[in-house]
């Protein structure tokens, strides 16, 4: 968990106009499935997480604004198992309505691992078909998986402080 | 976890009511079945869970709410269904299933609009079919029949025991 981001001490900047806000603003890195770690000074503005103690895996969006006045939207995914890779993801964004629907827009069915079974050419219809329906079976788990933090993210984000 | 900042970024929304609030639905709920002539209770705003989405929120009345549990394949469930007229007499279904601890499944919330007089029936075979896509209730005959027939059994009896406001005008079916 703790390779997919850094949070370093706070940083002097040498920029007017921010300074206030930067000398009390750490430094998140963020590494990135598939793209470069996304670096950036800010606060994080929010955190939701689908940790269950039944369950393989568990998401953990954030949302966090930097010091610039932008935003970044992250989606983290966790194995309960050390022998899979956690992973993150994350984007920035100009306003909070676009790195909230960031989280919403994202898709969990990339998250599913595809294991090719070679099972070589004497492998039957039936096999393959199984095979299928197991994957989008898994698909439509993580997506409800997913869409069920955001449901609570979004409930929890829209009621009285 | 929201901080105050987030929400004063977003300007946070007056106070309002969750149809999840139990204290709020008995009462309601009480209101509707023991006061058939008398004028039905105050609107109320409410917002309504939805997952991957933004709650549904609007001002209305809860019409009738039940809940109860429903155990298939070992697996057991809290559900709640809710109906509401909103303040232009449109109607607003609302479902929550909740697995009972020791399950690798999470809560499930749904809320739609009910636009024609048979949608609320294929609202329910949807939620069934949902159900069984997600992976609570195992693809097979019987458990379609059973799971489709639980909520409909459900709904047959709120209906049942239910006084909505006689003096409402024809509900808006957009």
């Amino acid at each position: 968990m703790s390779s997919m981001m850094e949070q370093t001490p706070m940083e002097a900047s040498s920029q007017t106009g921010i300074a206030q806000f930067s000398q009390n603003a750490p430094t998140w890195r963020i590494k990135r499935v598939g793209g470069r770690p996304l670096a950036f000074m800010g606060s994080e503005l929010a955190m939701a997480m689908s940790f269950t103690p039944t369950l393989p895996y568990w998401y953990e969006v954030n949302v966090y604004r930097t010091s610039d006045q932008q935003f970044v939207a992250c989606v983290r995914l966790f194995y309960v198992s050390s022998d899979e890779q956690d992973t993150a993801r994350a984007w920035e964004c100009e306003t909070l309505d676009e790195a909230i629907e960031a989280l919403v827009r994202y898709d969990a069915a990339q998250d599913v691992r595809l294991t090719l079974d070679h099972g070589g050419p004497d492998r039957t219809a039936a096999e393959m078909a199984a095979h299928s329906l197991d994957l989008r079976a898994q698909v439509k788990s993580y997506r409800h998986h997913y869409a069920t933090l955001i449901g609570e993210f979004l409930h929890d984000l829209d009621a009285t402080s | 976890m929201i901080t105050q900042e987030l929400r004063d970024l977003r300007n946070a929304p007056v106070a309002q009511v969750s149809f999840d609030d139990a204290r709020t639905a008995d009462a309601l709920r009480d209101t509707c079945a023991n006061c058939s002539n008398l004028a039905g209770p105050e609107p109320q705003a409410f917002s309504l869970r939805r997952d991957g989405k933004w709650p549904l929120r609007f001002s209305g009345q809860l019409v009738f709410f039940v809940t109860g549990q429903w155990e298939q394949e070992e697996a057991l469930f809290d559900h709640r269904l809710a109906i509401f007229f909103d303040d232009s007499n449109c109607i607003i279904a609302g479902l929550t299933l909740c697995p009972r601890q020791n399950n690798m499944l999470r809560p499930t919330y749904w809320a739609q609009h009910v636009t024609d007089p048979n949608a609320l029936e294929r609202l329910l075979d949807q939620w069934c079919r949902e159900i069984l896509i997600n992976g609570i209730c195992p693809e097979q005959p019987d458990n379609i029949r059973d799971a489709r027939s639980a909520l409909h059994i459900m709904t047959a009896h709120a209906l049942r025991v239910a006084k909505p406001h006689t003096e409402r005008k024809e509900p808006c079916l957009q």
